[in-house]
Protein backbone atom coordinates (compact mmCIF):
# COMPACT_ATOMS: atom_id res chain seq x y z
CA UNK A 1 0.00 0.00 0.00
CA UNK A 2 1.10 3.18 -0.84
CA UNK A 3 1.37 5.75 1.75
CA UNK A 4 -0.01 8.23 -1.40
CA UNK A 5 -3.24 6.14 -1.67
CA UNK A 6 -4.59 7.37 1.60
CA UNK A 7 -3.28 10.78 2.18
CA UNK A 8 -4.45 11.84 -0.87
CA UNK A 9 -7.72 11.33 0.74
CA UNK A 10 -7.20 14.38 3.05
CA UNK A 11 -6.87 18.24 2.74
CA UNK A 12 -3.97 20.38 2.62
CA UNK A 13 -3.14 20.50 6.26
CA UNK A 14 -4.24 16.75 7.11
CA UNK A 15 -2.52 15.37 4.27
CA UNK A 16 1.05 17.66 5.27
CA UNK A 17 1.10 16.46 8.54
CA UNK A 18 0.35 13.13 7.79
CA UNK A 19 3.08 12.91 5.07
CA UNK A 20 5.74 14.95 7.23
CA UNK A 21 4.85 11.21 9.53
CA UNK A 22 7.47 8.83 9.04
CA UNK A 23 5.94 5.93 9.10
CA UNK A 24 4.32 3.27 6.70
CA UNK A 25 0.39 2.79 6.31
CA UNK A 26 0.79 -0.70 6.55
CA UNK A 27 1.49 -0.12 10.67
CA UNK A 28 -2.05 2.42 10.80
CA UNK A 29 -5.19 0.76 11.12
CA UNK A 30 -7.36 3.68 11.53
CA UNK A 31 -7.56 7.24 10.91
CA UNK A 32 -10.37 9.14 12.96
CA UNK A 33 -11.65 13.08 11.95
CA UNK A 34 -13.94 14.28 14.46
CA UNK A 35 -15.22 17.49 14.11
CA UNK A 36 -13.68 20.25 16.19
CA UNK A 37 -11.44 17.28 17.59
CA UNK A 38 -8.00 16.00 17.38
CA UNK A 39 -6.67 13.99 14.88
CA UNK A 40 -6.61 10.31 15.86
CA UNK A 41 -4.31 7.83 14.36
CA UNK A 42 -4.67 4.12 15.63
CA UNK A 43 -0.75 2.96 15.11
CA UNK A 44 -0.05 -0.96 15.85
CA UNK A 45 -3.26 -1.12 17.89
CA UNK A 46 -2.51 2.04 20.38
CA UNK A 47 -3.91 5.61 19.71
CA UNK A 48 -2.18 8.31 19.02
CA UNK A 49 -2.89 12.10 18.30
CA UNK A 50 -1.42 13.34 15.37
CA UNK A 51 0.54 16.65 15.37
CA UNK A 52 0.80 18.90 12.69
CA UNK A 53 4.99 17.91 12.06
CA UNK A 54 3.91 14.77 11.52
CA UNK A 55 4.40 13.05 15.16
CA UNK A 56 2.36 11.11 17.23
CA UNK A 57 1.85 12.48 20.96
CA UNK A 58 -0.39 11.60 23.48
CA UNK A 59 -0.88 15.15 24.70
CA UNK A 60 -4.27 16.47 23.10
CA UNK A 61 -2.80 20.02 23.36
CA UNK A 62 -0.85 19.18 20.29
CA UNK A 63 -2.56 17.25 18.21
CA UNK A 64 -3.80 18.63 14.87
CA UNK A 65 -7.80 19.55 14.96
CA UNK A 66 -9.91 18.89 12.57
CA UNK A 67 -12.49 21.51 11.68
CA UNK A 68 -15.74 21.30 9.03
CA UNK A 69 -14.18 22.65 6.39
CA UNK A 70 -11.45 19.51 6.05
CA UNK A 71 -13.92 16.84 6.72
CA UNK A 72 -16.16 18.67 3.89
CA UNK A 73 -13.05 18.74 1.75
CA UNK A 74 -11.96 15.16 2.46
CA UNK A 75 -15.47 13.74 1.64
CA UNK A 76 -14.97 15.52 -1.67
CA UNK A 77 -11.51 13.61 -2.21
CA UNK A 78 -13.23 10.30 -1.04
CA UNK A 79 -15.91 10.33 -2.99
CA UNK A 80 -13.37 11.36 -6.14
CA UNK A 81 -15.45 14.29 -5.80
CA UNK A 82 -18.84 12.65 -6.70
CA UNK A 83 -21.08 12.17 -3.65
CA UNK A 84 -24.20 11.07 -5.65
CA UNK A 85 -21.96 8.32 -6.94
CA UNK A 86 -22.08 7.16 -3.41
CA UNK A 87 -25.68 7.62 -1.87
CA UNK A 88 -25.89 3.94 -0.91
CA UNK A 89 -22.76 3.47 0.90
CA UNK A 90 -23.51 6.57 2.31
CA UNK A 91 -27.23 5.79 3.49
CA UNK A 92 -25.29 2.47 5.34
CA UNK A 93 -22.68 4.84 6.69
CA UNK A 94 -20.01 3.61 4.77
CA UNK A 95 -18.16 3.63 1.49
CA UNK A 96 -15.09 1.07 0.34
CA UNK A 97 -12.57 3.14 -1.92
CA UNK A 98 -9.84 2.16 -3.62
CA UNK A 99 -7.65 -0.36 -2.60
CA UNK A 100 -10.71 -2.09 -0.27
CA UNK A 101 -10.11 0.67 2.56
CA UNK A 102 -13.43 1.80 4.51
CA UNK A 103 -14.44 4.70 5.00
CA UNK A 104 -17.31 4.63 7.80
CA UNK A 105 -18.84 7.91 8.44
CA UNK A 106 -21.68 9.83 10.92
CA UNK A 107 -23.34 12.88 10.78
CA UNK A 108 -27.18 13.92 10.68
CA UNK A 109 -29.30 11.81 9.36
CA UNK A 110 -31.69 12.53 6.85
CA UNK A 111 -34.90 10.30 7.11
CA UNK A 112 -37.88 9.47 4.51
CA UNK A 113 -40.77 8.11 6.38
CA UNK A 114 -39.00 5.52 9.00
CA UNK A 115 -35.58 5.02 6.26
CA UNK A 116 -32.54 6.60 6.34
CA UNK A 117 -32.49 8.66 3.11
CA UNK A 118 -29.34 10.12 3.47
CA UNK A 119 -26.73 11.58 6.19
CA UNK A 120 -26.05 15.09 5.93
CA UNK A 121 -23.45 17.08 8.06
CA UNK A 122 -20.83 14.64 7.83
CA UNK A 123 -18.80 15.33 11.53
CA UNK A 124 -17.18 11.97 11.37
CA UNK A 125 -14.83 9.93 9.61
CA UNK A 126 -13.53 7.12 10.30
CA UNK A 127 -10.91 5.62 7.64
CA UNK A 128 -10.05 1.56 8.03
CA UNK A 129 -7.10 0.52 6.06
CA UNK A 130 -7.76 -3.04 4.55
CA UNK A 131 -4.62 -4.80 4.76
CA UNK A 132 -3.40 -7.87 2.77
CA UNK A 133 -0.97 -10.28 5.22
CA UNK A 134 -0.07 -12.80 2.98
CA UNK A 135 0.09 -15.72 4.24
CA UNK A 136 -1.12 -15.18 7.54
CA UNK A 137 -3.63 -18.19 7.03
CA UNK A 138 -0.66 -20.71 6.64
CA UNK A 139 -1.42 -22.04 10.12
CA UNK A 140 -4.53 -22.50 10.06
CA UNK A 141 -4.55 -25.05 6.93
CA UNK A 142 -4.14 -27.83 8.70
CA UNK A 143 -7.01 -27.11 10.66
CA UNK A 144 -9.55 -26.62 8.06
CA UNK A 145 -8.66 -28.97 5.82
CA UNK A 146 -9.64 -32.84 7.15
CA UNK A 147 -9.14 -35.50 5.18
CA UNK A 148 -7.86 -33.37 2.32
CA UNK A 149 -10.94 -31.92 2.15
CA UNK A 150 -12.17 -28.28 2.84
CA UNK A 151 -14.61 -27.41 6.29
CA UNK A 152 -17.13 -24.72 6.23
CA UNK A 153 -15.73 -22.06 8.14
CA UNK A 154 -16.68 -19.43 10.42
CA UNK A 155 -14.44 -16.54 11.51
CA UNK A 156 -15.60 -15.42 14.78
CA UNK A 157 -14.34 -12.09 15.54
CA UNK A 158 -15.02 -8.96 17.24
CA UNK A 159 -14.46 -5.59 15.11
CA UNK A 160 -11.31 -4.93 14.09
CA UNK A 161 -9.67 -8.11 14.78
CA UNK A 162 -8.53 -9.12 11.55
CA UNK A 163 -11.33 -11.30 10.23
CA UNK A 164 -11.54 -9.79 6.71
CA UNK A 165 -7.33 -10.32 6.22
CA UNK A 166 -7.77 -13.89 7.50
CA UNK A 167 -10.66 -14.66 5.23
CA UNK A 168 -8.71 -12.35 1.70
CA UNK A 169 -5.70 -15.13 2.59
CA UNK A 170 -8.01 -18.21 3.12
CA UNK A 171 -9.30 -17.41 0.19
CA UNK A 172 -6.09 -17.07 -1.56
CA UNK A 173 -4.40 -20.01 -0.53
CA UNK A 174 -7.48 -22.88 -0.72
CA UNK A 175 -7.40 -21.05 -4.28
CA UNK A 176 -3.78 -20.89 -5.03
CA UNK A 177 -3.07 -24.08 -3.23
CA UNK A 178 -1.32 -25.17 -0.72
CA UNK A 179 0.77 -27.92 0.85
CA UNK A 180 -1.99 -29.56 1.92
CA UNK A 181 -4.66 -29.47 -1.13
CA UNK A 182 -3.65 -28.23 -4.91
CA UNK A 183 -5.88 -24.91 -5.61
CA UNK A 184 -9.67 -25.12 -6.14
CA UNK A 185 -12.36 -22.27 -7.83
CA UNK A 186 -13.49 -20.13 -5.50
CA UNK A 187 -16.21 -17.81 -5.58
CA UNK A 188 -16.32 -14.36 -3.60
CA UNK A 189 -19.24 -12.45 -2.99
CA UNK A 190 -17.84 -8.94 -1.80
CA UNK A 191 -20.76 -6.96 -0.49
CA UNK A 192 -18.61 -3.75 0.13
CA UNK A 193 -15.60 -4.51 -2.00
CA UNK A 194 -13.44 -5.24 1.56
CA UNK A 195 -12.33 -8.70 0.63
CA UNK A 196 -10.86 -7.88 -3.09
CA UNK A 197 -11.10 -3.98 -2.98
CA UNK A 198 -12.21 -3.82 -6.13
CA UNK A 199 -11.75 -0.68 -8.53
CA UNK A 200 -13.95 -0.38 -11.46
CA UNK A 201 -14.27 -4.10 -11.02
CA UNK A 202 -10.74 -5.63 -10.80
CA UNK A 203 -9.42 -6.34 -7.11
CA UNK A 204 -6.71 -4.43 -5.95
CA UNK A 205 -6.04 -7.26 -3.33
CA UNK A 206 -4.72 -10.73 -4.02
CA UNK A 207 -7.08 -13.34 -4.08
CA UNK A 208 -5.47 -16.29 -6.12
CA UNK A 209 -5.36 -17.44 -9.50
CA UNK A 210 -8.92 -19.56 -9.45
CA UNK A 211 -10.80 -16.75 -7.53
CA UNK A 212 -14.16 -15.28 -9.14
CA UNK A 213 -15.58 -12.05 -7.51
CA UNK A 214 -19.04 -10.22 -7.77
CA UNK A 215 -18.72 -7.30 -6.17
CA UNK A 216 -20.89 -5.09 -4.74
CA UNK A 217 -23.29 -7.69 -4.95
CA UNK A 218 -25.93 -8.57 -1.58
CA UNK A 219 -24.72 -11.88 -0.02
CA UNK A 220 -27.21 -13.96 -0.40
CA UNK A 221 -28.50 -12.96 -4.19
CA UNK A 222 -24.66 -13.47 -4.62
CA UNK A 223 -24.20 -16.64 -3.34
CA UNK A 224 -26.92 -17.96 -5.29
CA UNK A 225 -25.69 -16.58 -8.75
CA UNK A 226 -21.86 -17.46 -8.08
CA UNK A 227 -22.79 -21.48 -8.14
CA UNK A 228 -25.28 -20.61 -11.10
CA UNK A 229 -22.94 -19.21 -13.30
CA UNK A 230 -19.20 -19.69 -11.72
CA UNK A 231 -19.47 -23.35 -9.78
CA UNK A 232 -17.01 -22.35 -7.41
CA UNK A 233 -15.97 -25.38 -5.17
CA UNK A 234 -15.66 -22.86 -2.42
CA UNK A 235 -18.18 -19.40 -1.63
CA UNK A 236 -16.83 -16.98 0.25
CA UNK A 237 -18.46 -14.00 2.40
CA UNK A 238 -17.75 -11.80 4.74
CA UNK A 239 -19.68 -10.84 7.65
CA UNK A 240 -23.27 -12.46 7.72
CA UNK A 241 -25.98 -10.91 9.09
CA UNK A 242 -29.36 -11.51 7.51
CA UNK A 243 -32.10 -13.78 7.36
CA UNK A 244 -31.44 -13.78 3.76
CA UNK A 245 -27.96 -14.99 4.03
CA UNK A 246 -28.38 -17.40 6.76
CA UNK A 247 -31.32 -19.17 4.17
CA UNK A 248 -28.48 -18.90 1.39
CA UNK A 249 -26.03 -20.15 3.48
CA UNK A 250 -28.02 -23.49 3.46
CA UNK A 251 -28.41 -23.72 -0.23
CA UNK A 252 -24.71 -23.16 -0.79
CA UNK A 253 -24.22 -25.51 1.41
CA UNK A 254 -26.98 -28.40 -0.27
CA UNK A 255 -25.25 -27.48 -3.10
CA UNK A 256 -22.21 -29.08 -2.33
CA UNK A 257 -19.76 -25.97 -1.92
CA UNK A 258 -17.87 -25.37 0.73
CA UNK A 259 -18.24 -22.07 2.50
CA UNK A 260 -16.03 -19.54 4.29
CA UNK A 261 -17.66 -16.91 5.79
CA UNK A 262 -17.23 -14.41 9.35
CA UNK A 263 -19.48 -13.37 11.59
CA UNK A 264 -19.15 -10.50 14.15
CA UNK A 265 -18.72 -12.34 17.55
CA UNK A 266 -16.47 -12.91 20.35
CA UNK A 267 -17.57 -16.89 21.17
CA UNK A 268 -19.17 -19.45 19.81
CA UNK A 269 -21.42 -18.85 23.27
CA UNK A 270 -22.31 -15.60 20.96
CA UNK A 271 -23.74 -16.97 18.15
CA UNK A 272 -25.75 -19.56 19.52
CA UNK A 273 -27.37 -16.54 21.69
CA UNK A 274 -28.04 -14.93 17.79
CA UNK A 275 -31.58 -15.83 17.09
CA UNK A 276 -30.29 -16.37 13.25
CA UNK A 277 -26.76 -18.06 13.77
CA UNK A 278 -28.41 -20.32 16.75
CA UNK A 279 -29.48 -22.78 13.68
CA UNK A 280 -26.44 -22.82 12.24
CA UNK A 281 -24.82 -23.92 15.09
CA UNK A 282 -27.23 -26.66 16.14
CA UNK A 283 -27.41 -27.85 13.28
CA UNK A 284 -23.39 -28.27 12.64
CA UNK A 285 -23.92 -26.31 9.54
CA UNK A 286 -19.98 -25.05 9.86
CA UNK A 287 -17.81 -27.52 10.39
CA UNK A 288 -14.88 -25.70 11.91
CA UNK A 289 -15.49 -22.22 14.07
CA UNK A 290 -12.39 -19.87 14.18
CA UNK A 291 -12.35 -17.07 17.79
CA UNK A 292 -9.80 -14.51 16.54
CA UNK A 293 -9.40 -11.82 19.37
CA UNK A 294 -6.95 -8.52 19.77
CA UNK A 295 -4.86 -9.55 22.27
CA UNK A 296 -1.54 -7.33 22.10
CA UNK A 297 -2.26 -7.26 18.20
CA UNK A 298 -5.09 -7.83 15.76
CA UNK A 299 -5.54 -11.46 13.90
CA UNK A 300 -4.74 -13.43 17.02
CA UNK A 301 -6.64 -17.10 17.34
CA UNK A 302 -7.71 -17.52 20.72
CA UNK A 303 -9.88 -21.25 19.80
CA UNK A 304 -10.60 -23.25 16.88
CA UNK A 305 -13.73 -25.55 17.12
CA UNK A 306 -15.23 -28.14 15.45
CA UNK A 307 -19.03 -28.69 14.70
CA UNK A 308 -19.53 -30.61 18.15
CA UNK A 309 -17.77 -27.68 19.69
CA UNK A 310 -14.70 -29.88 20.91
CA UNK A 311 -11.52 -27.58 20.94
CA UNK A 312 -9.26 -28.19 18.35
CA UNK A 313 -6.58 -25.07 19.17
CA UNK A 314 -6.76 -23.03 22.63
CA UNK A 315 -4.78 -20.31 23.24
CA UNK A 316 -4.51 -20.32 26.88
CA UNK A 317 -3.27 -23.39 26.38
CA UNK A 318 -0.33 -23.25 23.74
CA UNK A 319 1.31 -20.61 22.08
CA UNK A 320 -0.59 -17.82 20.16
CA UNK A 321 -1.64 -18.30 16.15
CA UNK A 322 -0.49 -14.97 15.08
CA UNK A 323 -2.32 -14.85 11.91
CA UNK B 1 -0.84 53.07 -59.04
CA UNK B 2 1.22 52.48 -55.70
CA UNK B 3 -1.76 54.40 -54.02
CA UNK B 4 -4.26 52.33 -55.91
CA UNK B 5 -2.51 48.93 -54.24
CA UNK B 6 -2.19 50.45 -50.89
CA UNK B 7 -6.03 51.29 -50.62
CA UNK B 8 -7.11 48.11 -52.17
CA UNK B 9 -4.85 46.47 -49.50
CA UNK B 10 -6.17 48.28 -46.59
CA UNK B 11 -9.81 47.63 -48.16
CA UNK B 12 -8.99 43.91 -48.26
CA UNK B 13 -7.47 43.83 -44.45
CA UNK B 14 -10.35 45.62 -43.30
CA UNK B 15 -12.86 43.37 -44.82
CA UNK B 16 -10.76 40.68 -43.68
CA UNK B 17 -11.06 41.90 -39.95
CA UNK B 18 -14.89 42.65 -40.08
CA UNK B 19 -14.80 38.77 -41.69
CA UNK B 20 -12.71 37.35 -38.73
CA UNK B 21 -14.95 39.17 -35.88
CA UNK B 22 -17.91 37.80 -37.59
CA UNK B 23 -16.84 33.86 -37.66
CA UNK B 24 -16.50 34.28 -33.49
CA UNK B 25 -20.18 34.42 -32.91
CA UNK B 26 -20.47 31.36 -35.51
CA UNK B 27 -17.35 30.28 -33.29
CA UNK B 28 -19.53 30.75 -29.87
CA UNK B 29 -22.57 29.56 -31.39
CA UNK B 30 -21.28 25.97 -31.84
CA UNK B 31 -19.11 26.18 -28.56
CA UNK B 32 -22.46 26.71 -26.73
CA UNK B 33 -24.10 23.84 -29.02
CA UNK B 34 -21.16 21.55 -28.14
CA UNK B 35 -21.31 22.66 -24.52
CA UNK B 36 -25.34 21.81 -24.44
CA UNK B 37 -24.10 18.05 -25.96
CA UNK B 38 -21.55 17.99 -23.33
CA UNK B 39 -23.90 18.65 -20.89
CA UNK B 40 -27.00 16.18 -21.76
CA UNK B 41 -23.59 13.36 -21.92
CA UNK B 42 -22.69 14.17 -18.37
CA UNK B 43 -26.44 14.04 -17.35
CA UNK B 44 -26.79 10.77 -18.67
CA UNK B 45 -23.44 9.41 -17.37
CA UNK B 46 -24.40 11.21 -13.63
CA UNK B 47 -28.09 9.75 -13.51
CA UNK B 48 -27.94 6.46 -15.69
CA UNK B 49 -24.68 5.20 -14.93
CA UNK B 50 -24.08 6.42 -11.59
CA UNK B 51 -19.81 7.36 -12.72
CA UNK B 52 -18.06 9.50 -10.92
CA UNK B 53 -17.24 12.89 -12.12
CA UNK B 54 -13.28 12.09 -13.58
CA UNK B 55 -14.65 8.72 -15.34
CA UNK B 56 -18.01 10.35 -16.42
CA UNK B 57 -16.00 13.19 -18.11
CA UNK B 58 -13.20 11.04 -19.95
CA UNK B 59 -16.00 8.69 -21.24
CA UNK B 60 -17.84 12.30 -22.40
CA UNK B 61 -14.56 13.49 -23.72
CA UNK B 62 -14.38 10.97 -26.72
CA UNK B 63 -18.28 12.88 -27.84
CA UNK B 64 -17.96 15.94 -27.77
CA UNK B 65 -15.40 18.24 -30.10
CA UNK B 66 -12.11 20.47 -29.11
CA UNK B 67 -11.81 22.45 -27.21
CA UNK B 68 -14.66 20.73 -25.10
CA UNK B 69 -13.16 17.33 -25.30
CA UNK B 70 -9.38 18.58 -23.96
CA UNK B 71 -10.80 20.57 -21.63
CA UNK B 72 -13.20 16.83 -20.03
CA UNK B 73 -9.85 15.06 -20.36
CA UNK B 74 -7.57 17.90 -18.39
CA UNK B 75 -10.72 18.00 -15.68
CA UNK B 76 -10.93 14.55 -15.73
CA UNK B 77 -7.18 13.90 -15.04
CA UNK B 78 -6.89 16.21 -12.68
CA UNK B 79 -9.79 15.07 -10.98
CA UNK B 80 -8.54 11.89 -10.72
CA UNK B 81 -5.56 12.56 -9.18
CA UNK B 82 -6.94 14.17 -5.99
CA UNK B 83 -3.93 16.43 -5.50
CA UNK B 84 -6.21 19.07 -2.31
CA UNK B 85 -7.78 21.02 -4.77
CA UNK B 86 -11.30 21.34 -4.74
CA UNK B 87 -13.32 20.60 -7.76
CA UNK B 88 -14.67 23.97 -8.77
CA UNK B 89 -11.27 25.31 -8.73
CA UNK B 90 -10.34 22.50 -11.29
CA UNK B 91 -13.34 22.95 -13.61
CA UNK B 92 -13.01 27.07 -13.35
CA UNK B 93 -9.22 26.67 -13.75
CA UNK B 94 -9.44 24.56 -17.06
CA UNK B 95 -12.86 26.55 -18.24
CA UNK B 96 -10.73 29.85 -17.75
CA UNK B 97 -7.45 28.77 -20.08
CA UNK B 98 -9.68 26.63 -22.63
CA UNK B 99 -12.49 28.89 -23.67
CA UNK B 100 -10.10 32.02 -24.25
CA UNK B 101 -10.67 31.84 -27.40
CA UNK B 102 -13.61 30.46 -28.12
CA UNK B 103 -15.73 33.03 -29.15
CA UNK B 104 -17.64 32.67 -25.71
CA UNK B 105 -18.61 35.88 -23.90
CA UNK B 106 -17.77 36.69 -20.27
CA UNK B 107 -21.11 35.85 -18.97
CA UNK B 108 -21.10 32.16 -21.11
CA UNK B 109 -18.05 31.46 -19.11
CA UNK B 110 -18.97 32.55 -15.47
CA UNK B 111 -22.35 30.38 -16.08
CA UNK B 112 -20.49 27.03 -17.35
CA UNK B 113 -17.73 27.96 -14.43
CA UNK B 114 -21.11 28.19 -11.73
CA UNK B 115 -21.72 24.57 -13.10
CA UNK B 116 -18.61 23.39 -12.14
CA UNK B 117 -19.58 24.74 -8.22
CA UNK B 118 -22.56 22.34 -8.04
CA UNK B 119 -21.32 18.98 -9.75
CA UNK B 120 -20.67 16.57 -7.50
CA UNK B 121 -22.11 18.06 -4.88
CA UNK B 122 -25.34 15.88 -2.85
CA UNK B 123 -27.17 13.32 -4.42
CA UNK B 124 -27.87 12.37 -7.96
CA UNK B 125 -31.83 14.60 -7.68
CA UNK B 126 -29.22 17.38 -6.79
CA UNK B 127 -26.96 17.02 -9.89
CA UNK B 128 -30.02 16.57 -11.83
CA UNK B 129 -32.08 19.97 -11.00
CA UNK B 130 -28.83 21.62 -11.13
CA UNK B 131 -27.82 20.25 -15.06
CA UNK B 132 -31.30 20.51 -15.79
CA UNK B 133 -31.45 24.66 -14.61
CA UNK B 134 -27.50 24.97 -16.14
CA UNK B 135 -29.45 23.27 -19.69
CA UNK B 136 -32.29 26.03 -19.36
CA UNK B 137 -29.73 28.38 -18.87
CA UNK B 138 -27.72 27.51 -21.73
CA UNK B 139 -31.02 27.07 -24.41
CA UNK B 140 -31.45 30.91 -23.60
CA UNK B 141 -28.20 31.84 -24.77
CA UNK B 142 -27.95 29.74 -27.93
CA UNK B 143 -31.46 31.29 -28.78
CA UNK B 144 -30.29 34.49 -28.00
CA UNK B 145 -26.91 33.66 -29.92
CA UNK B 146 -29.19 32.32 -32.85
CA UNK B 147 -30.48 35.44 -33.09
CA UNK B 148 -28.00 37.86 -33.11
CA UNK B 149 -25.97 35.47 -35.30
CA UNK B 150 -26.98 36.40 -38.71
CA UNK B 151 -27.11 40.00 -37.44
CA UNK B 152 -24.10 40.59 -36.03
CA UNK B 153 -22.19 38.75 -38.48
CA UNK B 154 -23.30 40.78 -41.32
CA UNK B 155 -22.78 44.15 -39.45
CA UNK B 156 -19.33 43.47 -38.66
CA UNK B 157 -18.65 42.05 -42.18
CA UNK B 158 -20.11 45.13 -43.46
CA UNK B 159 -18.19 47.20 -41.42
CA UNK B 160 -15.10 46.17 -42.01
CA UNK B 161 -15.78 46.92 -45.66
CA UNK B 162 -17.02 50.14 -45.19
CA UNK B 163 -14.13 51.16 -42.73
CA UNK B 164 -11.42 49.61 -45.42
CA UNK B 165 -13.37 51.97 -48.17
CA UNK B 166 -13.53 54.76 -45.61
CA UNK B 167 -9.98 54.52 -44.32
CA UNK B 168 -8.75 54.02 -47.78
CA UNK B 169 -10.70 57.56 -49.25
CA UNK B 170 -8.91 59.28 -45.95
CA UNK B 171 -5.45 58.12 -47.00
CA UNK B 172 -5.91 59.01 -50.47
Amino acid sequence: MKNTEITRLFPARIRDALEAARFSMEQIYEIRLRVNAPLIVIFKGKEYFLTQQGGFSREESEACFVSAEDLKETMEYISNYSMYAFEDEIRQGFITIQGGHRVGIAGKTVLEGDKIKSVKYISYINLRLSHQIKDCAVPLLPYIIKDSRICHTLIISPPRCGKTTLLRDLIRQVSNGNRYLPGVSVGVVDERSEIGGSYQGIPQNDLGIRTDVLDCCPKAEGMMMLIRSMSPEVVAVDELGDYEDIHAIESVIHCGCKLFATVHGSSIEDMKRKPLMQRLVQERIFERYIVLQHKDRAGRVRAIFDERGTSLYDDQRRQGILC
Amino acid sequence: MLKAAGAILVIFACTALGYAQSLTFQKRLGCLEEIRKMTVLLLGEITYRKEALPQAMERVSGKVAAPLSEFLKEVSREAGTCQGVRFSQIFAGRAQRFFKDSGMTRQDTESFVQLGEYLGYMDVTMQQNTIQLYLKELELQIQQAQKEEPVKTKLYRSMGAMGGIFLAVMLL
